[in-house]
């Protein structure tokens, strides 16, 4: 699914201080169908903003956002979008198991298909045994797994992920890892944001970095790959931290508002 | 549709493991016990206040849930940002209003109806321990039928906790202006009523007229659906005036919700 | 450390031991306090009944039941140590029928506990709100009849509502031919226990029917005494100057003994009374 944001704007009126912050500015935006595209930046850039605009929680200020050519208004837009929300929270006193024959109803799945498919993600994501235990007792990385199970479970075109990674131990990473590049094999649009660097590297085709609202800087994979075989650091290592190097000086040098 | 129906489901579902219900069924389960004990202490005519008791009960456990649970359904979604998960899906925020609500509904019907069936149970025990002259004037239909009104007052209160959850992300606030709401449509009879008589006889200001005349139409009347004195005396309603109480009950719920989903549609979601 | 969990025992049963002898302490004070210290206000209905919200009939329930438990001793007794007895009385009964308009035992108790101590246009006052409200139910009328008659001594209203009453479904047939009779002075202690008779067949409450029953056998003895001077004044052509007259000619044994504690007195006119206050004239 094409996804497209022109010359976006959102501004906040601050409650507390009544001043106007500006979380997004001037975003232009183009992430194609099949691509997992990163964004990384610091706390407060305006990635989550950007997100919940896409999901239609928020009202851009001005420009316009499409997805597929629609509007992410529409409630039709998101039957195909999967989200996974930073810190996810979901009720207390319902399962896994409920949680995700909600999505899939809502989502519009013919009856059939809905438990097949969520027996696949518990087992995929190793939460067999806890299905129908209530949420409230899941440690941290069960929640984060439970969320992605949330998401996929409707088999959408378009996933949004928010720090997918966050709270999960390395076992459960690779299984993260794995499922990413398994949904990129079926050609589905992966939009994820995170701190890890690491991940951004290993699974993006694009990144974009983000700062004070800004879209400061895009990167393709070549560009990605180009630049670590050149970067040499004073100590001499070859290439591992040159996209936090890229990070830190693309975000020191943004234009003060 | 489905979709609607899909959330009031969890909603239900959600409510109906929360502790606190299961408390407040309990409590209700005791106090119907105790009536018949109670029963007995009080003079001659016992089924005026059997009725009395179970009715009361039933009506008290309905707004605990209101006031507590359901307004912590509400109220927690955006608190605890549980509601990204239902908003991220293809519903609309109207939809939204609608399948809460609903699922608010549903969890009042199951709760209170559960605590009918034994309410009559416990009745008939009562009945079956006394002899019939002490139950006169008691009457099943009256008694359904009181129920029954009760459930339409229901409607419109928990319409009232979404209309305010929509407004407000405080739990406490939506909590305060229903409980609020609640005791100005108990009320508002009978201040109109007083302010009549008051009026024959001295001059009452002419601002206050028009408030409380004002008041009568924005706030709803709660009490006329308390039959609880008429039929714990046998005395039951006509069909007509069963019909214009549930328009009433019907409209007026169906005019706070539709208020609700506009003021919902332009909020957002931070 | 098993002295340490002596010691903690030791001291728990202290305390339950201390506690148990606080709790019948702190009983007995409290039972004096209460005495001493009884409320007698009720608050009245304008107030009770907002405030009551959708709960009025179980708050009706409620206040007539702390009515009841006021009047755990005989009435006389209380009369004399609550002077605002009447008062307290009569707001109470008011305020519960405000509540619940149909609520008969309340009704009941306005006419034994006002009517009959004394206070029979208080109780009419309450009264009149069932008269009103159970229209289909003769005994509002006849209630408030009797008074009008028995305590008030008004004899065309008293009429007035007891052919009201006749009318009504269930009425005993007496009421209508007491009603009729009254154009014609003619007081009787029968009136009375007809009165009471009926009251106690309709009476669950203990207390009551003990207060029914002391009257009623109060009026008998009062009835059974003029029927004997009745008698005296047949065979002898006067009446007797005292009461010991008809014991001397052997129409009675003994004087019976007044329930109330009072004494059987005869009057100039032939009648006998008693000067217990069991009847307020």
């Amino acid at each position: 699914m094409k996804v497209n944001f022109s010359k976006v704007n959102k501004s906040f009126i601050s409650s507390f201080t009544r001043k106007k912050v500006h979380a997004v500015i001037d975003l232009d935006l183009s992430i194609q169908t099949g691509e997992i595209f990163g964004i990384i930046g610091p706390n407060g850039a305006g990635k989550s903003t950007l997100l919940k605009m896409l999901l239609g929680f928020i009202r851009q200020g001005s420009g316009s956002i499409s997805i597929e050519g629609k509007s992410p208004i529409e409630p039709e837009t998101r039957i195909n979008m999967g989200y996974l929300p930073e810190n996810p929270y979901y009720y207390d006193h319902l399962s896994a198991e409920d949680l995700m024959k909600f999505s899939a109803k809502t989502a519009g799945m013919k009856k059939e298909d809905i438990q097949p498919s969520i027996n696949h993600l518990l087992e995929l994501m190793n939460l067999e045994h806890a299905r129908k235990r209530h949420l409230r007792t899941y440690s941290k990385g069960m929640t984060q797994r439970a969320g992605i199970c949330f998401a996929l479970v409707h088999d959408p075109d378009l996933i949004i992920f928010d720090e997918p990674m966050s709270g999960l131990d390395p076992l459960g990473r690779k299984l993260v890892v794995d499922l990413v590049l398994d949904l990129k094999q079926k050609g589905k649009t992966i939009i994820f944001c995170s701190h890890i660097l690491d991940d951004i590297e290993r699974l993006c085709d694009r990144m974009a970095i983000m700062d004070k609202g800004r879209l400061k800087k895009t990167l393709n994979r070549e560009q990605l790959l180009e630049g670590k075989n050149k970067f040499v650091t004073e100590d001499g290592e070859k290439g591992n931290n040159w996209l936090e190097q890229i990070f830190i000086d693309t975000v020191d040098s943004g234009v003060r508002e | 549709m489905n979709r609607i129906f899909a959330l009031s489901w969890l909603t239900f579902k959600e409510g109906i493991r929360d502790r606190a219900l299961m408390g407040i069924c309990i409590i209700a389960l005791v106090m119907l016990f105790a009536t018949i004990v109670f029963t007995g202490v009080f003079g001659y005519d016992l089924g005026k206040v059997l009725v009395d008791l179970n009715l009361s009960t039933i009506a008290f456990a309905g707004l605990l849930l209101t006031f507590f649970v359901n307004i912590n359904l509400m109220a927690k979604d955006i608190d605890k940002r549980t509601i990204y998960c239902v908003l991220s899906k293809p519903l609309s925020r109207t939809e939204y209003i609608l399948g809460k609500y609903l699922g608010l509904i549903l969890l009042v019907c199951i709760a209170l109806f559960f605590l009918l069936v034994f309410s009559s149970g416990i009745i008939a025990i009562v009945k079956s321990m006394y002899s019939e002259i002490f139950f006169k004037n008691f009457s099943w239909y009256c008694f359904f039928q009181a129920y029954f009104y009760q459930m339409l007052m229901f409607f419109i209160l928990n319409a009232v906790v979404i209309f305010f959850s929509s407004v407000s992300t405080s739990s406490f606030l939506v909590l305060l202006f229903t409980i609020a709401t609640y005791i100005t449509g108990q009320t508002i009879e009978e201040v109109m009523v007083f302010f009549k008589k008051e009026a024959l006889g001295q001059n009452t200001s002419a601002v206050n007229h028009w408030v409380i005349d004002i008041a009568q139409y924005i706030f709803p009347n709660f009490s006329a659906f308390d039959i609880k004195t008429l039929a714990s005396h046998g005395k039951f309603l006509p069909l007509e005036h069963t019909t214009a109480l549930v328009g009433y009950s019907l409209i007026y719920t169906i005019l706070l919700l539709f208020f609700a989903s506009m003021i919902f549609n332009k909020r957002e979601i931070t | 450390m098993m002295a340490k969990s002596i010691k903690v025992y030791t001291l728990l049963l202290a305390c339950v031991l201390i506690y148990i002898f606080a709790f019948f302490q702190l009983k007995e004070e409290r039972q004096r306090f209460l005495e001493l210290n009884f409320m007698d206000f009720t608050l009245p209905s304008q107030f009770t009944g907002p405030v009551s919200l959708e709960f009025k009939g179980i708050t009706a329930d409620f206040l007539l039941f702390k009515f009841m438990a006021f009047l755990g001793g005989r009435v006389q007794d209380l009369k004399e140590e609550y002077p605002r007895y009447p008062d307290y009385t009569y707001q109470s009964l008011d305020a519960i029928t405000d509540l619940d308009p149909y609520y008969w035992d309340a009704y009941l108790f306005s006419e034994m506990f006002l009517a009959w101590s004394g206070n029979p246009k208080e109780a009419n006052k309450i009264l009149e709100k069932a008269r009103l409200h159970l229209s289909n139910d003769y005994r509002p009328s006849y209630y408030i009849g009797f008074n009008n008659h028995y305590f008030l001594k008004d004899f065309k209203t008293a009429s007035k509502y007891l052919m009201e009453a006749s009318k009504l479904p269930g009425c005993p047939y007496y009421i209508a031919a007491l009603a009729a009779r009254l154009s014609v002075y003619s007081f009787q202690h029968r009136d009375g226990i007809l009165f009471l008779k009926e009251m106690l067949k309709n009476t669950n409450d203990k207390r009551a029917r003990k207060e029914f029953e002391l009257r009623i056998a109060t009026l008998e003895f009062l009835e059974m005494l003029e029927k004997k001077v009745t008698e005296y004044h047949a065979d002898f052509g006067k009446y007797p100057e005292v009461l010991e007259d008809l014991v001397k000619v052997k129409l009675i044994d003994k004087i019976p003994e007044d329930p109330y504690k009072g004494k059987f007195v005869l009057m100039s006119n032939g009648r006998v009374y008693t000067t217990s206050k069991m009847l307020p004239y």
